[in-house]
């Protein structure tokens, strides 16, 4: 039986930036910026917005059945078997979306520190990190989650230190090159981080311990977390320019090699890895586990290890098949993965928003 | 118990294959300076040029004594740079590093050619600096490598030295990888570099170089102006005086101009706190430019005696600096417009920044054409806050016709 | 065996006496005939070197052999006479009767002095300890520039008494166990019973009382007995020889352990910046005990990892140097024949071994050896190209890092942590650098320490705890007790109490 865990308010709230950062500033920017050019940060915007108000959609959602967590929650709206299939479908997600989160990190590694490691190294060693993570149990991972927003702070102030210099503003105008529409359209690809953060409020929903003022909590860490991720695109483009931004596979660790921390720390990619480290090991721990989780309430098995081992097996192979050729990972993330996570985040919380309502209006659901 | 000892077993097996990333510090040759050329022989190989610095024996107690030079240099030639590069390393004893690269000259045949090469091989790579300097030499990259340059043991380093502090002699804008490779890729603006020369009158006595000419010293001098990928000609340092007062923002420079009313003798005042704002107008669906300099003055130096209050010498020289820089912008614009035909300053992002609708339309894809022939109005404001430790002009107190109860000031 | 009780014949119990507990040189059989009770024999039983001769003689011996008489009245039995025998001559300042052999034979060896009487099946336990204890001296593991100089000895009654001087409140309660099979040591669970937690308290007991082993001959052999996570290298209870440290950790609301026969005593739960905190920051003023504070947590942080990062910034990521330093460190290391992480292992496994021999020898060698080990490690081993001067600064920095970290146990673990960072780094660079560090920390984040989470009041996170962290925030400021104890009483002392000239 999952025991009664009990997570702080805090440390939900901490939660929430570690979700989306990593893999934001990363990956996405440089797919965002090589569709849009200039308009990198806008269509991030707006895709925050839009990924602000499905995750307050989902967190009503849970609040009406605080126990639940969303598979739960689509098993008593939707019917046994249709709960059974969104399940298995989450149990999916998050095992992809665990793989393209570490795919961060082994990308951010393999280019630019350990060049001569074997791929399959690196991504075994984050594997079984993540895997002593989930051993270890949900809590101790969010309760890691403070390290990692300090880590993502540090990673922050220390990029603008480092390219103030070279920030200009004229880079930045005019807004909306592209126009409006076309930020619009391009929103999807901050859906691949902003879909990881929708579902696991889902899972990690009933963990919370009080309930009270949870929506603000939800509202102001996706606020803070929208303006530490903008920060980047904003800074890539103000330093680099548009050009030089659709060029790189791993657009941040370009926007750090410019950096220079005074005279004595020319290069400084070392320093930054080492912040980003810790909330990257958050995002990808949280995925597996919820991926765990998943699998654990469609099937009820109770014992973690049957579970575990195979799961951190199949990961393995699936992380090592889709960055083995890094194109091929750029590309998958570009499509189909975006359109198939903002399709599943926005999609799921309407649906069941919808029949929550409905049944109401019926009168005949039982909260 | 027995079988999580197994799986323990299995995974120290992955680590005995060794450790892959492992380089000694000792073993590896840091490259202190690069030069590409085309190659002598074949122009349609590179040369390629490194020093690579020479750690000395016994640095650890100080008085370790001098008996080797402090660098080594090498050149070796390839089809591509990556090829030449490798192929040093047929007669390199260490493994080569460019992390600590300071310098990158392009010889000026390459540059007369195409540095689409240079500029994709150091950025492509993730070892090398995107603060790293360019610069394009007058002449054989090869050669610049040999030289000196400043007063350090280590050329490379020494030249990086100097190119940071070019911006205290207002003549030329940085040119590092980061702007460059940034301008390279962009839609509007083209790049300049620095341009080396040599120097024959400074001397470094006891340094060994190449050959008969020890002596010789490398100089910043004007600058490279490019087309794409291309280079089109050089500015001299006074044409690229006109550069820095719209692109030099760091700067630091002095004007000498002539005082009110002595005008065989100069006053300079140094200038800070230069802005420079461009700004378009559409007429006639033709872009206009007006060019804004402000700054902050302070007088550092009269070369003749004056009777002026402070006040009116000061609004004569803003009055005169003002006529000087105008006329310095036009002296460069007109280069670089008429001659170079290339958008250096960025005039294309201010248009496409305030009217991008027609930009997007329209001007884009007539702007190289329009470019030479595009009006740009100059104007310049030049506060002069202080005078140094001075408070009024330098008098001639020998002069008897001076009253100093009379001074206003 | 025998007998199970104390029986009527003198006799007898003594040669069961003698059988359980032996006769040697400094057991002592002394037979008196007690005159006031009709010259009734008596034994007297004692272990010689454990007890106050003297006290023996004059409040003992003397009493029950003087010939005045003593009144019979109102007396209707022997045991009775006896009784009022005891309570009216004899001079010794505590006793008790007992019937158990058992009893009997751990007072001897205790050190008290059992008194027979002939034709009654009773005992008499008399207090008469007298073995020579040390006298109070400076705490010599844990010296403060300007705190007390007393620190515990290893009798434990002298120890509460320190305990007890400090802490005046009617409720600190000791409660004792015996543990041990063959040393039955007397243990002592201190706590302030209006303070504690009462679970805690439960669960320290229950602990306590499962031990179920031959000997208790330090607090050690006690700590590995009750803690979390036994296989975690990192201790999870503190140990202190300063009575004011176990006080200032009674007032916080957690337990002391005191131990007989050992100067070390217990204090848990503890987090993990118990370990890095010292009764010195608290008997400076508040700066510059915060100072000190986050001195030691750099220094914690250097400890484990300054040869890794050595290794990390030579061997892998060189491009981290400022150019003109990794020249000078490719200079030092030219002709050094091993790669760096070799180097950095041979360093360290030598300053270990210098670390432990400086323990082990005789006061009078200490000079001569330091000098060797310095000239050797340091001076030697660089010109003779063994090593670059580089390593021997990042061991050197390490080592002394780890010692400024207050609690020795912590600083042993911090050291031994240094060598898988150091070989997860050798192996892949950066990522097993952070790697290991990443391990470490969520192993950290994981335990608890007797229910509290070893890293709060980091996480969890608890903004109150943090005054007296990271930074010793003003005494008065300090006003609730900290998270860790779970206390039944938070309020610690009145809210406004920060100097003001215009406060009454």
């Amino acid at each position: 039986m999952m025991t009664k865990i009990q997570i702080s308010r805090t440390q939900y709230f901490l939660i929430l930036p570690n979700l989306l950062f990593a893999k934001a500033i990363g990956i996405t920017a440089g797919v965002t910026a090589r569709k849009v050019g200039g308009d990198t940060w806008t269509a991030m915007t707006v895709g925050f917005v839009v990924g602000i108000l499905i995750i307050m959609i989902m967190t009503y959602l849970n609040s009406k059945f605080p126990e639940h967590t969303v598979i739960k929650l689509s098993e008593t709206l939707l019917g046994k078997w249709i709960g059974i299939f969104i399940g298995i479908i989450l149990t999916l997600f998050f095992a992809v979306a665990f793989a393209a989160s570490a795919n961060v990190m082994t990308m951010h590694l393999k280019e630019y520190f350990l060049l001569e490691t074997p791929f399959w190294l690196i991504c075994l060693v984050y594997i079984l990190l993540c895997m002593y993570g989930v051993f270890l149990g949900i809590e101790n991972i969010i309760r890691f989650s403070l390290i990692g927003f300090l880590g993502i702070l540090l990673t922050n102030i220390s990029m603008i230190f480092g390219t103030i210099n070279d920030f200009e503003f004229i880079n930045v105008l005019p807004l909306f090159d592209r126009g409006f529409a076309a930020s619009i359209t391009n929103s999807i690809y901050i859906f691949s981080d902003l879909a990881m953060a929708i579902l696991a409020v889902g899972m990690i929903y009933p963990m919370v311990d009080k309930k009270e003022h949870i929506a603000s909590i939800t509202f102001w860490a996706m606020i803070i977390s929208m303006l530490l991720i903008l920060i980047w695109p904003l800074f890539e483009l103000g330093v680099m320019g548009a050009g030089a931004m659709k060029q790189y596979v791993v657009v941040c660790m370009q926007q750090v090699r410019c950096a220079q921390l005074t005279r004595y720390f020319p290069r400084y990619e070392l320093i930054m890895v080492s912040f980003f480290t810790f909330c990257t090991f958050v995002q990808s721990a949280t995925m597996f586990y919820c991926s765990v989780y998943s699998f654990k309430q469609v099937t009820g098995i109770k014992k973690d290890w049957y579970i575990v081992l195979p799961f951190t097996a199949v990961l393995f192979l699936m992380t090592y098949f889709m960055a083995h050729d890094h194109n091929d990972y750029i590309r998958f993330l570009t499509y189909p993965w975006a359109h198939i996570c903002a399709a599943l985040s926005i999609g799921l919380p309407l649906v069941l928003l919808a029949v929550a309502l409905v049944k109401k209006k019926a009168g005949n659901v039982q909260n | 118990m027995r079988r999580i000892f197994c799986l323990i077993m299995l995974i120290s097996l992955i680590f005995v294959g060794g450790c892959w990333d492992m380089r000694e510090i000792n073993e590896i040759g840091l490259v202190m300076a690069v030069g590409i050329d085309k190659s002598p022989t074949n122009s349609e190989n590179f040369l390629v040029t490194v020093q690579l610095a020479n750690p000395q024996e016994g640095g650890s107690s100080g008085d370790g004594k001098k008996s080797q030079s402090s660098v080594w240099i090498a050149s070796a030639e390839g089809k591509t740079i990556f090829e030449a590069i490798r192929k040093l390393a047929r007669f390199s004893s260490n493994r080569i590093m460019w992390a600590h690269n300071n310098v990158i000259i392009i010889g000026e045949s390459l540059a007369q050619d195409d540095i689409t090469s240079v500029m994709d091989f150091f950025t492509h790579n993730y070892e090398l600096r995107m603060k790293t300097w360019v610069a394009v030499g007058k002449g054989n990259a090869s050669e610049f490598l040999a030289a000196s340059a400043g007063m350090g043991a280590v050329p490379g380093q020494s030249l990086g030295d100097v190119f940071r502090y070019q911006k205290f002699t207002g003549l030329n804008i940085p040119s590092n990888m980061l702007k460059v490779y940034g301008d390279f890729n962009s839609e509007h603006n083209n790049t300049v570099l620095y341009a080396l020369t040599f120097n024959e009158a400074l001397t470094q006595p006891g340094l060994k170089n190449k050959g008969e000419n020890t002596n010789e010293q490398i100089e910043v001098s004007g600058m490279a102006v490019f087309n794409k990928n291309r280079m089109q000609g050089y500015l001299s340092a006074d044409e690229s005086r006109g550069l820095v007062w719209v692109l030099g923002q760091n700067s630091n420079i002095v004007v000498s101009v002539p005082e009110p009313e002595n005008s065989s003798k100069f006053a300079a005042i140094e200038v800070t706190g230069i802005k420079a704002e461009i700004s378009s107008v559409l007429i006639n669906d033709i872009p206009e430019f007006t060019v804004k300099i402000t700054g902050t003055g302070n007088i550092s130096e009269e070369d003749g005696f004056s009777d002026l209050s402070i006040d009116q010498f000061k609004s004569e020289l803003e009055a005169s600096i003002e006529q000087q820089i105008v006329s310095e912008i036009e002296l460069s614009l007109n280069k670089v417009q008429k001659e170079y035909q290339s958008d250096v300053l960025s005039l294309g992002k201010v248009v496409h920044a305030e009217h991008k609708n027609e930009w997007n339309e329209r001007i884009k894809y007539q702007w190289e054409d329009l470019y030479s022939e595009v009006e740009v109005k100059v104007e310049a404001k030049i506060d002069i806050e202080s005078s140094a430790l001075n408070q009024i002009p330098l008098r001639d107190y020998k002069e008897t016709n001076i009253n100093d109860d009379q001074d206003p000031n | 065996m025998g007998i199970n009780e104390v029986v009527e014949s003198l006799q007898k119990n003594k040669d069961h006496l003698i059988n359980i507990i032996g006769q040697s040189i400094d057991t002592n059989y002394r037979h008196i005939v007690v005159p006031a009770l009709d010259n009734c024999p008596a034994l007297i039983v004692n272990i010689k070197g454990l007890v106050d001769t003297s006290e023996l003689e004059q409040f003992i011996i003397h009493p029950l052999m003087s010939k005045t008489d003593l009144s019979d009245e109102g007396v209707p039995n022997k045991f009775e006479k006896i009784k009022r025998l005891m309570e009216s001559r004899l001079l010794i300042s505590e006793f008790k009767q007992t019937q158990s052999w058992d009893e009997i034979c751990d007072a001897i060896v205790s050190g008290d002095t059992v008194l027979f009487f002939d034709d009654l099946e009773m005992a008499f336990i008399l207090a008469n300890k007298g073995f020579k204890i040390r006298s109070v001296s400076d705490p010599t593991s844990e010296p403060e520039t300007r705190g007390p100089k007393d620190g515990f000895l290893e009798d434990i009654i002298s120890n509460m008494a320190m305990i007890r001087r400090r802490i005046r409140d009617h409720s600190l309660r000791f409660e004792s166990f015996k543990i041990g099979n063959r040393t039955k040591t007397d243990i002592a669970m201190v706590y302030i019973e209006s303070i504690v937690n009462d679970s805690l308290l439960n669960e320290v007991r229950t602990r306590l009382n499962k031990i179920d082993t031959d000997a208790i001959l330090a607090s050690t052999y006690i700590e590995e007995l009750i803690e979390d996570a036994p296989f975690s290298i990192f201790p999870k209870i503190e140990h202190t020889e300063r009575p004011d440290k176990a006080s200032a950790a009674l007032i916080e609301g957690r337990i002391v352990i005191l131990i007989d026969n050992t100067p070390f005593s217990l204090i848990l739960p503890t987090v993990f910046w118990n370990f890095i905190q010292t009764p010195g920051d608290h008997y400076e003023r508040y700066f510059i005990g915060s100072f000190w504070r986050i001195i030691r947590l750099v220094a914690l942080f250097l400890a484990v990892t300054s040869s890794s990062i050595y290794v990390l910034l030579t061997s892998f990521h060189q491009e981290m140097l400022p150019t003109s330093l990794a020249l000078k460190v490719a200079s030092g290391r030219i002709g050094v024949p091993f790669p760096a992480v070799v180097e950095a292992f041979v360093m360290e496994v030598l300053f270990e071994i210098m670390t432990e021999a400086g323990l082990r020898m005789p006061k009078g060698l200490g000079q001569t050896v330091s000098i060797v080990g310095t000239l050797v490690i340091g001076q030697g081993a660089v010109m003779a190209g063994l090593v670059g001067p580089a390593i021997v600064i990042a061991v050197a920095i390490g080592a002394i890092s780890s010692y400024t970290i207050p609690s020795l146990s912590m600083s042993n673990s911090m050291r031994l942590l240094k060598f898988p960072l150091l070989f997860l780094t050798a192996l892949l660079g950066i990522f097993g650098f952070l790697g290991g560090i990443i391990v470490t920390t969520l192993h950290l984040i994981s335990i608890r320490s007797f229910g509290t989470p070893f890293y709060s009041p980091v996480t969890p996170f608890d903004i109150g705890g943090h005054k007296d962290t990271f930074l010793r925030f003003p005494r008065w400021k300090m006003s609730a007790r900290p998270w860790l104890s779970r206390s039944k009483d938070k309020k610690r002392q009145a809210a406004d109490l920060k100097p003001n000239p215009n406060s009454q």
